[in-house]
């Protein structure tokens, strides 16, 4: 699928910048641009990937250094609230503020991997029949990182992270519907007495420590793991290795509930093994026109005043018409720069990296 | 700033407005906060446990190389059926490149050992005439044992969609779960896998018999049919089976096939009773028109050649015209 190119005003959309800088750098960085052909201006037309590549340029040039590295959740208990979404957003959003993302599917329904474009039902033969790119495939996924998978030996981070906007853009660790094996491995464990629990914070420790040559992820500033509904072992093990969870909550539905669990599963994490991420509450479906909208934010911030991130995502049925169109393969941050759930979505990204500390 | 101003202005208001409704509404509701000490790190946590394990090696759990003659089957495992051809490959590669992976057993006080898991490598070890395989021993009861089986086999491996409708019924009935939701969350799938693995269990018995001896026969979305054609054809589980038999030496065949081969013996026995024409006579007792029904349609035969077939076509069609106003 031939992705749309980018004119010069979405990428300092994008970038936070002006249209003048955006020219300025892309010149200095020496990245080759097309140029619009015909007899009209040669107007720069930007792919994504050289979006994402101008993006660490001025990252480079800037001599931004993050403060710290982060590892976050997104989780709710809850289906439907916008955990995908948020994940796939702010994993694009990151990296163009130039932080390295890496973005982990933990859900084997597959909607984040998807949404980059991945077709978890895609056989080599029949990518191979249809003409469709081998690496549209998903292959392996993050359960065959993990010790419990017992296959005969682990796959080479490489060939199971994808790069769906080139190497400057966000990494992903895609998913397939043989991920939900990796939860039973874990209640196999648990019944043999062995503690599966910290299985996800040991690969995560070593691998951003560089411990293990093969499994580095020494080289990511953000880490996000978009995980399922599901209450399940996968989640906790994600929950526990970070350092932050991010909840979407619908403000179309009353979530007080889903939050609330979610403070008793830290709690529980925090009285059993000390360690546990920090809450961070997300409003999405926003809709500040709403009484009962307003209602519930209303309750949420007296009760979560801590946890409350202060931007909110407004319902939009953008949302929906990025899915259903060509540009399915890109999240709605950049299929859609200028439109007002991008600001917000931005807004949100500069929010939570703030808030974490990271720059 | 000035924007701020308003927007805490116009919550505040809010906040007046719902301040009387939200203290009903929280009434009874317990919100659980987050903790709010600090958490340690990520290195701490690990640096913990590793320390914790260290102290837990209690010899509860290692791993041996034991006699393949003494490694009994478990009772509780699932799988009715080992398919032979896999069984074979498992045997090459296991000579090509050795076990990678322990079998995992327990040991019964006779001193002989059970599976919990490797039923497929333990035949395919025996298939290729070793002696010992590379095993992890573990203490567990029974109750831990059974779920261990159970659960061990349903991750590993491709279990057919009966095998695992009857795992997951088990494991209801044993107690470890109460329900759909508890057993997906225990086998790691989701609940509609659940619920259509447990749907096989629920047709006949005289299909859950050639299910016992032919498991991978077909799965649950064959199985909607022939609950389908259960309902359709109550009378009919002699044909439907005959159907579904016919699968055991042609395997190309679906679903679709044994709807049209149901159909074909059902529909053509049951029609040839029922379709009498209705007469319509004359006061004279002439008949004038046969009307009868054949599958969709509605044959109307015209008997006297003096009545005008389009004055009867208009009333047919005006007839229906008001059938279909009338139900609208
Ligand atoms: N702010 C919003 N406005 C309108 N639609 C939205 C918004 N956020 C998300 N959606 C839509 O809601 C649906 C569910 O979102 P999403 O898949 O991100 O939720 P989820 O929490 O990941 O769901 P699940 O629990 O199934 O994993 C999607 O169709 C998405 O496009
Ligand atoms: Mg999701």
């Amino acid at each position: 699928m031939e992705r749309k190119p980018f004119k010069v005003q979405a990428v300092a959309n994008l970038l936070g910048t002006t249209v003048d800088s955006i020219r300025r750098d892309t010149d200095e960085s020496g990245i080759l641009i097309q140029r619009q052909t015909g007899d009209g201006p040669k107007t720069r037309l930007f792919s994504i990937e050289n979006i994402f590549e101008l993006a660490r340029f001025r990252a480079k040039k800037i001599g931004l250094t993050p403060k710290r590295k982060v590892i976050m959740t997104i989780y709710a208990p809850k289906g439907g609230v916008g955990k995908t979404t948020v994940a796939s957003n702010l994993s694009t959003l990151f990296p163009l503020m130039g932080l390295k993302t890496l973005v982990i599917d933990l859900d084997f329904q597959a909607n984040l991997s998807m949404s980059f474009g991945y077709d978890a039902e895609l056989t080599h033969e029949q990518a191979l029949d249809d003409n469709i790119p081998i690496d549209k495939c998903i292959d392996y996924h993050f359960g065959h990182l993990m010790p419990q998978w017992q296959a005969s030996s682990t796959p080479p981070l490489n060939d199971v992270i994808k790069k769906p906007f080139g190497e400057f853009g966000p990494h992903l660790i895609p998913s397939e519907v043989s991920l939900d094996r990796l939860e039973a491995l874990f209640t196999l464990d648990t019944i043999m007495g062995k503690n599966p629990e910290t299985t996800i914070a040991k690969f995560l420790y070593e691998g951003m420590n560089g411990t293990n040559p093969d499994l580095d992820l020494s080289s990511y500033d953000v880490i996000l793991f978009d995980a399922p509904p599901a209450k399940n072992q996968t989640t906790r093990g994600a929950l526990l290795a970070s350092d932050y969870v991010v909840a979407p909550v619908s403000m179309e539905r009353y979530s007080t509930k889903s939050v609330s669990y979610l403070a008793k599963v830290l709690g529980e994490m925090e009285s059993s093994l000390g360690k546990y991420p920090e809450l961070l509450i997300l409003g999405n479906f926003y809709d500040k026109t709403r009484l009962r909208v307003a209602a519930q934010v209303i309750t949420l911030v007296n009760q979560y005043k801590d946890s409350w991130v202060d931007k909110s995502i407004s319902s939009s049925e953008e949302f929906k018409k990025v899915l259903s169109s060509e540009d399915y393969e890109l999240p709605l941050a950049v299929a859609k720069p200028s439109s007002n759930a991008s600001v917000e979505l931005r807004a949100v990204a500069q929010a939570l990296v703030g808030r974490m500390g990271v720059l | 700033m000035n924007q701020k101003k308003t927007e805490a202005e116009f919550n505040d208001e809010l906040r007046r407005k719902f301040q009387q409704d939200m203290a009903t509404k929280n009434n009874g509701m317990v919100m659980t906060k987050p903790p709010s000490t600090n958490s340690k790190s990520l290195e701490a946590l690990i640096e913990d446990t590793q320390n914790a394990q260290l102290v837990n090696q209690d010899g509860n759990n290692y791993i041996e190389t034991i006699a393949v003659n003494l490694v009994d089957d478990s009772p509780w495992q699932p799988r009715s059926r080992y398919d032979e051809g896999y069984i074979q490959a498992l045997g090459e590669m296991l000579q090509d490149r050795g076990q990678d992976d322990p079998i995992i057993v327990r040991k019964l006080p006779t001193g002989r050992f059970e599976l919990i898991a490797g039923h497929r490598r333990v035949r395919a070890a025996r298939l290729i005439g070793w002696s010992t395989i590379k095993a992890q021993i573990v203490v567990l009861n029974d109750r831990d044992a059974e779920l261990a089986t159970l659960v061990s086999n349903e991750g590993r491996v491709d279990l057919t969609d009966y095998e695992k409708g009857l795992a997951y019924r088990k494991s209801v009935d044993r107690g470890f779960a109460k329900n759909q939701t508890e057993v997906a969350r225990l086998f790691g799938c989701t609940q509609a896998r659940v619920s259509q693995c447990l749907s096989l269990l629920s047709l006949p018995l005289e299909v859950k018999d050639i299910l016992d001896k032919y498991p991978g026969l077909f799965g649950y979305r064959y199985g909607v049919v022939v609950s389908d054609l259960m309902k359709e054809f109550p009378l009919g589980i002699d044909t439907i089976t005959q159907g579904i038999e016919q699968l055991i030496d042609n395997n190309e065949l679906n679903s679709d096939d044994l709807r049209s081969f149901v159909e074909r013996a059902l529909l053509n026995r049951s029609r040839s009773p029922i379709v009498k024409p209705t007469i319509v006579s004359n006061l004279q007792g002439d008949s004038m028109f046969t009307v009868k029904i054949k599958n969709n349609q509605i044959v109307i035969d015209i008997k006297d050649e003096n009545i005008d077939k389009n004055v009867v076509n208009s009333l047919m069609i005006d007839a229906l015209r008001n059938l279909v106003l009338s139900n609208q």
